[in-house]
């Protein structure tokens, strides 16, 4: 590639603007950049050639003279890929080079690679000479630089394409490895391109187009896709005038595919009736003329995308077809001679079409020790499909016929030891367990927002060696391609003959089921089964495989990777008194290094705590904070908007006043998606005094009554400031909370919400006296002493035990008294004996836009940083009411309360239920009789706890001591004798981190991202390794983002880290 | 030569030429060149030629494919003002159809030399007669708010001023209306928003207003700036009332905003806001509130994440948003990369829309709007690509492909269908035509140009 300087087309065009102007003014000092040569425009599919020396008939003596294009199973013999009669699942010679042809080094034999681009008509052609194990370790594989494209047109600068039609769509090979075959949608007819001419170059015309004609007349219907038959062909032979063997062409309005043969005859086809159902018909097809003059169409199913395979140990080739707009997908058998045999079709689940189909080979199904197929088993034969619902589907095409679930929840499946049971579980089949927590559909999900785009199937045989734990860099077995919208290419297992297909009591960490099962999209994370035992010594402190190490891969399992904290508001408790919050359960340690308490989940905790924890290993984040808040606020978006998870944290709406009532509006409808609750609360948050009016709207001003003791300002208009400072003043000095009675999608009506005890027993209390003895209790904690030491001032306020309908229906609460306003705490206003958070205002003092935050009322929030909060709300459809969904998964939740029905130990208990845990912890080591410490280190105990156990679709944690007896004498000596007391306060966090979750296998993500813009198209070669066609970006030299136009991309299977760039 | 085309520059409106940077930078060299020649022109002879398109940036048709109105920026500062112009769509249809049947060649048409399926004509013969008005330089956009029995309102973006100008079609009389002047007249003050409310103690719009939404049943107009700060504005437009500049707001990015479009139109209305520098869609509604003058309430936003380089998808550079289906589908394009990204916009089972990527397509690199008609086929995209000169025509089934690609002419720039008489328009930019692409698919001249009007010689 020849550096080559340019003006930036920018600069150009303001010269030529002012050129043009006739102002001739200085544009020069510009400055100049290097362009790169880009030979690819636009690419959407790629095929192969094999050309180079060869023994006619296996004749040594024809080796010097006999440049001719071979069959792709000969280089794909040389470059490590099955041969023509082996099985798949053995080298198919042990020198991988083809019979008679041994005396022709691979120096000597090219492949050809050719991309056609439907955007300018071209075909780019890129060789390279075959690499492969015969040539010796330094030289078997690919580097880059060995492909180079060549040059359609040299008279032309640049790198050209050569012209191959209107709007190439798809392109193969035939046969028999001597012509390309293009569809052209642009002139509804293929065009053959000579393998030779554009090898060696000769001047004769290389490109020739072929009309498909039906019963002999042209058939004019636009192609969308084309695949080609495989049949028996040895090397060595000359190559026939025409394409050998049949081409399949898929004409979507014509909703048939055809068998074309070398002349451009339709000798057969597979025809779909309207509902999709396939019929095999003769060559006699007729379609709506597309190109010229046109006729109308109809609607109907459409043929989209085509995959044949050959099976070469069964001795078997099929067609598989998607349609783009029927959920079914078809699998044709095709004879000897390539013709179709035989029809079938599965149906899909849920309405939807499929837009790229992959057909596997027959599988023998499990094992562990490499490619296995023909070894005892179940076979087993699959079709996997790019669905229009952003899944890839997966059908059963062997024995069974159905559609597999691929998102069946492992918890479910956990006691399974039949591996045979996970080969396909079928959709709609009783026996087969529900789905995963807010799976969409029964297909492969897809990491975050990408959608798939294309899919192919191919195998590897990097097999593992004897006793070593899996890796996902190790691919044996068979392996779908799946290239995604956002340019990645990730591996999805087939059936892994690496990875152990059940779970393995000896070695749990290494045979995770939810990375076993067959369509499970691969793991990337290394040393999985990593324990915190290392021959023989363990170690319980902060040792851990990295989770973000040098090599930017995850190590270890799923785990809480760091301490658990307490985050505390000092005015609420002090951080001495930290220990009477809620906490997560934690087990014993007892290491070679320390003995200690640590976490359950952790990485020092014991494998059973961790699988109990988290029991779906392609359910965790990659790594996240959790974050579990007390009547915390239910979305955190960022407001730099860095993050659009679960909406903003800070909200935005209209209030209206009216009767005494109050709501706050949202034309955008929010609320049921945020998984508001009637009894949450809303807290108008009115503007920040500090930012000036930048809060608040024009003609408004950020205005703090100076009464205010907790409440920040608000907007009022600035001509009424005078006005609304006193008809408002009690709105302005509350803390403006209320409590949600009712929540709609777009509306919540409100009431005053009043101030209650914290302390406030969670059964209910039972009297006025005990709810003023709870507030001495409650004024303790935010003092460090030791009780027998505390001389906490009495509670300046009174409370009441009564019921609040603001919140829990039942029990009775501690609720503050008042008669009158300085009897209440800060932020509040007495009305009717009661202290409120906030109240009814005039409509004026909350005219126009208010800021409100939703926190979840008397509850933990979880929430985690990539996951968001988790709900079960939805709007009902005849109100618009938020409800509960009834059929939403016990595990979609996202709140936590200190009250829970008691767990069952059943699969379906209650989520969150309540149990007794063995809790251990360290507490300190007291004199007897006396607050003086007998030791500085603190002693570790094992108590019975009560905990709330907590169940997402990531984990499973037990949160324990949801309430605290109290001290008797010293801190944290539990001698107190409160019953079911909370000291929780808003805004109580408990955080941890999860590290090690679901990582995805993509192909060459580490080493130096390809930057694929655009996936068009993946396809798997005759050596196995996997092309990515990538469409490219905008070559506009900006530095942040890829400047391709163009580009394919080669991964070798067998080293997913390796790819080779072709721009 | 050049004397001339300063004397028509200032010539332009009386509001301060501003902020549209080469064209601030031409006007400076201008300005330097008028100096030294001390020359001027009458303002007759820098007055747009009522039945010339020149330098055409937006085009709009009206609900009833009656008309289609077409802006033209005066890019080049050739004339004193921009103009809005109406184009009778059914001397339009009427000329194709004869073309198409027959080859019937009009009076002042021609075959095209190098396209010999469009007819070229001059703009005279289907712009209507004294129905257009003159609006500032630099108008990027329009927008028609119905006003029920087949009177319009037109919003237009105008960067010169920088106001929302906005005149009203009576189809009685066929005539744009934007002043007491009558006869091509230019749009008077009380028909440029400037200022907030109409109030000069408020803030001033804000600067570059590119693109503008109408929605006729919510009666207000969105607006979004293409300048950093990410500025939207909104027009309150009652039906039967004056507009007024209603309010405006930072949707929370630093970027520039771009294509805006309305979900559902009515009360609540959900608008959505592209950005040439943020991945985000920026979601807003329109809030009214007693007497008050409506304001509008962030609905949060959406990341274009799913098609993208290789990093995680980070669509950036949109160029235009349509919905379909009653607002449950949108078409959104990008430069960066080139994309036609169709979201499901559907309400889920919360009731918020998914706003979810159900397909990608490539499309040229340098799209620069976007519009969608059922043709008979099933529905199509049609996009702008500005650097090829051409109209790509996506097929959104099965993950979305290019059926195939138009040459349209140099610059095309905007697009709008007219479903009923299955045409496709398209303004050409830098020739200074409208082209009509034929999506008649029982047409033997299908997705291709079979009229072109105006044009550079």
């Amino acid at each position: 590639m020849t550096p080559r300087f340019r003006v930036a087309g920018l600069e150009a065009g303001l010269c030529l603007a002012l050129v043009a102007g006739g102002l001739v003014a200085g544009c020069g000092a510009t400055g100049t950049e290097t362009a790169v040569q880009r030979s690819y425009d636009r690419p959407v599919d790629v095929a192969f050639g094999c050309f180079g020396r060869m023994h006619k008939n296996g004749d040594p003596a024809d080796a010097e003279n006999a440049f001719s294009p071979m069959p792709l199973w000969t280089c794909g013999i040389r470059g490590g890929g099955p041969g023509d009669t082996a099985s798949v699942g053995s080298p198919p010679a042990p020198d991988f080079l083809p019979d008679g042809q041994e005396a022709v080094g691979n120096d000597s034999v090219f492949w050809y690679v050719m991309a056609v681009q439907p955007t300018d008509g071209t075909m780019t052609v890129a060789t390279s000479r075959v690499h492969g194990p015969s040539d010796g370790d330094n030289d078997a594989g690919y580097a880059a630089g060995s492909f180079s494209v060549k040059d359609g047109d040299p008279l032309i600068p640049g790198h050209n394409g050569l012209v191959v039609g209107s709007t190439p769509v798809a392109i193969a090979t035939d046969t028999a490895g001597c012509q390309i075959l293009t569809a052209n949608a642009g002139t509804c007819d293929l065009s053959i391109i000579d393998l030779t001419h554009i090898a060696l170059g000769d001047g004769e015309p290389a490109v020739n187009a072929l009309p498909i004609t039906a019963g002999g007349a042209p058939l004019a219907a636009r192609p969308a896709a084309l695949a080609t038959v495989d049949l028996d062909s040895p090397v060595g032979e000359a190559c026939p005038a025409t394409p050998a063997g049949l081409a399949y062409v898929a004409f979507p309005e014509c909703h048939a595919v055809a068998a074309v043969d070398g002349t451009g005859a339709v000798v057969a086809s597979i025809r779909f009736a309207a509902d999709g159902t396939a019929t095999l018909g003769d060559g006699n097809l007729s379609c709506p003329r597309e190109c010229g003059a046109r006729e109308p169409i109809t609607d109907g199913a459409r043929p989209v995308a085509l995959d044949i395979v050959k099976d070469r140990r069964v001795g078997f080739q099929k067609l598989a077809i998607a349609l783009a707009n029927r959920p079914v997908v078809t699998v044709v058998d095709l004879d000897a001679a390539g013709k179709p045999a035989a029809v079938k079709q599965v149906e899909l689940d849920g309405d939807i079409g499929t837009t790229d189909v992959a057909i596997s080979q027959q599988i023998t199904m499990g094992g562990t020790s490499g490619l296995n197929d023909g070894d005892a088993g179940t076979d087993a034969e699959f079709v996997y499909a790019v669905a229009t619902d952003g899944t890839v589907r997966v059908a059963e095409v062997l024995t069974d016929d159905v559609e597999c679930d691929t998102q069946v929840d492992p918890r479910y499946l956990a006691a399974e030891r039949n591996s045979d049971r996970f080969i396909c579980l079928a959709v709609g089949d009783v026996a087969t367990p529900p789905r995963r927590a807010g799976a969409r559909g029964p297909g492969i999900a897809m990491p975050g927002p990408a959608r798939p785009v294309a899919v192919a199937i191919g195998t590897s045989d990097n097999r593992l060696a004897s006793r070593a734990d899996p890796s996902p860099d190790l691919l044996a077995g068979h392996f779908a391609y799946v290239a995604l919208s956002t340019g990645f290419t990730i591996v999805v297992n087939i059936d892994d003959d690496n990875y152990p297909d059940v779970p393995i009591a000896s070695a749990p960490l290494t045979s995770q089921l939810a990375l076993a099962m067959p369509h499970t999209v691969r793991d990337s994370g290394l040393d999985r089964g990593a324990t915190n035992l290392n021959d023989g010594v363990r170690v319980c402190g902060a040792t851990q495989p990295s989770t973000a190490g040098s090599d930017s891969r995850i190590h270890g399992g799923p785990r809480i990777d760091s301490d658990p904290l307490r985050v505390i508001v000092l005015d609420q408790i002090v951080e001495a008194k930290g220990y009477a919050l809620p906490y997560v359960h934690q087990e014993l340690c007892t290491g070679d290094d320390t003995t200690t308490p640590v976490a359950v989940g952790s990485f020092a905790s014991s494998v059973d705590a961790r699988l109990t924890t988290f029991p779906d290993w392609r359910a965790p984040a990659i790594e996240e904070n959790w974050y579990f808040t007390w009547e915390g606020v239910l979305s955190q978006d960022p407001t730099d908007g860095s993050a659009t998870i679960d909406g903003p944290t800070v909200r935005t709406g209209v209030v209206d006043i009216a009767g005494g009532g109050i709501a706050v509006r949202d034309a955008s409808a929010p609320y049921c998606a945020a998984g508001v609750e009637p009894r949450d609360i809303i807290t108008f948050r009115g503007c920040d005094p500090a930012r000036g009016d930048a809060q608040c709207g024009a003609g408004e001003t950020c205005y703090v009554h100076p009464d205010a003791t907790v409440a920040s300002g608000a907007c009022l208009p600035t001509a009424q400031l005078d006005e609304l400072s006193g008809l408002c003043r009690d709105y302005l000095v509350t803390q403006r909370r209320f409590a949600v009675v009712d929540a709609f999608a777009d509306r919540l009506t409100l009431r005053e919400r009043k101030r209650e005890l914290r302390t406030t027993p969670i059964s209910g209390c039972t009297s006025t006296a005990q709810c003023q003895t709870l507030a001495a209790y409650e004024a303790t904690l935010t003092s460090a002493d030791h009780p027998v030491d505390d001389t906490s001032a009495a509670p300046a306020y009174t409370y009441a035990c009564e019921a609040d309908p603001t919140r829990a229906v039942a029990p009775d609460r501690c609720v503050m008294t008042c008669a009158s306003d300085d009897q209440c705490a800060d932020g509040t206003v007495c009305r009717a004996g009661h202290c409120l958070e906030g109240i009814v205002p005039l409509p004026a003092c909350m005219a126009g836009l208010q800021r409100y935050d939703v926190r979840g009322a008397d509850a933990f929030v979880a929430i985690g940083q990539r996951t968001g909060y988790l709900h079960p709300i939805v709007a009902d459809p005849g109100t618009g009411r938020c409800v509960k969904d009834p059929t939403a998964s016990r595990l979609l939740i996202g709140r936590l309360p200190l009250v829970a029905p008691p767990c069952t130990g059943a699969a379906d208990e209650p989520n969150p239920c309540q149990t007794t845990v063995d809790q251990t912890e360290e507490v300190p080591d007291y004199r007897a009789g006396s607050c003086t410490l007998a030791s500085t280190t603190d002693k570790i105990v094992t108590r019975q706890a009560q905990a709330l156990k907590f169940a997402n679709p990531m984990m499973t944690i037990d949160v324990v001591d949801p309430t605290y007896p109290g001290d008797a004498m010293c801190r944290h000596d539990r001698g107190g004798t409160l019953v079911d007391v909370p000291t929780v306060f808003t805004g109580m966090v408990l955080r941890f981190h999860v590290g090690a979750g679901a990582g995805v296998r993509i192909l060459g993500s580490l080493v130096g991202t390809p930057q694929v813009v655009q996936p068009a198209n993946v396809v798997v070669a005759p050596d196995r390794s996997v092309w990515i066609v990538d469409a490219g970006d905008i070559d506009d030299n900006i530095a942040a983002t890829p400047n391709l136009r163009g580009q394919l991309v080669r991964a070798a299977p067998t080293d997913p880290e390796s790819t080779l760039q072709i721009q | 030569m050049t004397v001339t085309y300063v004397a028509r520059a200032e010539a332009t409106l009386d509001r301060p030429a501003r902020s549209y940077p080469v064209a601030m930078h031409l006007t400076r060299w201008l300005a330097v060149a008028s100096l030294l020649a001390a020359c001027t022109a009458p303002e007759s002879e820098v007055r747009p030629e009522p039945d010339t398109i020149f330098y055409p940036t937006a085009l709009t048709v009206a609900p009833d494919d009656s008309v289609a109105f077409v802006v033209s920026g005066n890019s080049d500062l050739r004339y004193d003002s921009g103009t809005v112009q109406v184009m009778d769509l059914a001397a339009v249809e009427q000329a194709v159809v004869a073309w198409r049947a027959n080859r019937t060649v009009p009076a002042g048409c021609a075959a095209d030399i190098d396209q010999p399926a469009t007819l070229a004509c001059g703009e005279a013969d289907f712009l209507i007669d004294d129905a257009g008005v003159r609006v500032g330089n630099f108008a990027t956009a329009i927008a028609a708010q119905d006003l029920g029995g087949g009177r319009l309102r037109l919003l237009v973006p105008v960067r010169g001023d920088p106001s929302l100008t906005w005149a009203d079609w009576d189809p009685a009389t066929r005539k744009l209306q934007c002043s007491t002047a009558q006869g091509f007249a230019v749009c008077d003050d009380d028909h440029r928003l400037v200022k907030l409310r109409g109030d000069d103690d408020l803030p001033t719009l804000a600067t570059e207003p590119y693109a503008v939404f109408a929605d006729s049943l919510g009666q207000f107009a969105v607006v979004s700036h293409f300048a950093s700060g990410g500025v939207v504005s909104l027009i309150d437009s009652p039906r039967d009332g004056v507009p007024v500049l209603a309010d405006f707001v930072g949707v929370g990015t630093s970027g520039r905003l771009s294509g805006v479009a309305g979900r559902r139109e009515g009360d609540d209305d959900l608008i959505y806001v592209q950005s040439r520098d943020d991945d985000r869609v920026f979601l807003l509604t329109v809030a009214r509130q007693g007497d008050r003058p409506p304001f509008l309430v962030s609905g949060g936003s959406f990341r274009q994440n799913g098609v993208g380089n290789g990093t995680g998808g980070t669509s950036a550079d949109s160029r235009g948003i349509v919905f379909r289906d009653d607002g449950d589908r949108a078409y959104l394009i990008n430069r960066s990369p080139p994309s036609l990204q169709e979201f499901d916009t559907s309400a889920d089972a919360t009731g918020v829309p998914a706003n979810r990527l159900t397909a990608s397509t490539d499309i040229c690199r340098d799209a620069t709007a976007v519009a969608a008609t059922d043709t008979g086929l099933g529905e199509r995209a049609y996009i702008t690509c500005y650097g090829d000169g051409a109209v790509n025509v996506v097929d959104p089934r099965a993950g979305g492909m290019i059926e195939t690609t138009a040459l349209v002419g140099r610059g095309p720039i905007a697009v709008a269908a007219v479903p009923s008489r299955r045409m496709v328009l398209v303004a050409n930019f830098l020739d200074d035509s409208v082209v009509v692409l034929d999506v008649d698919p029982a047409s033997a001249l299908f997705n291709r140009v079979v009229l072109r009007i105006g044009g550079k010689s």
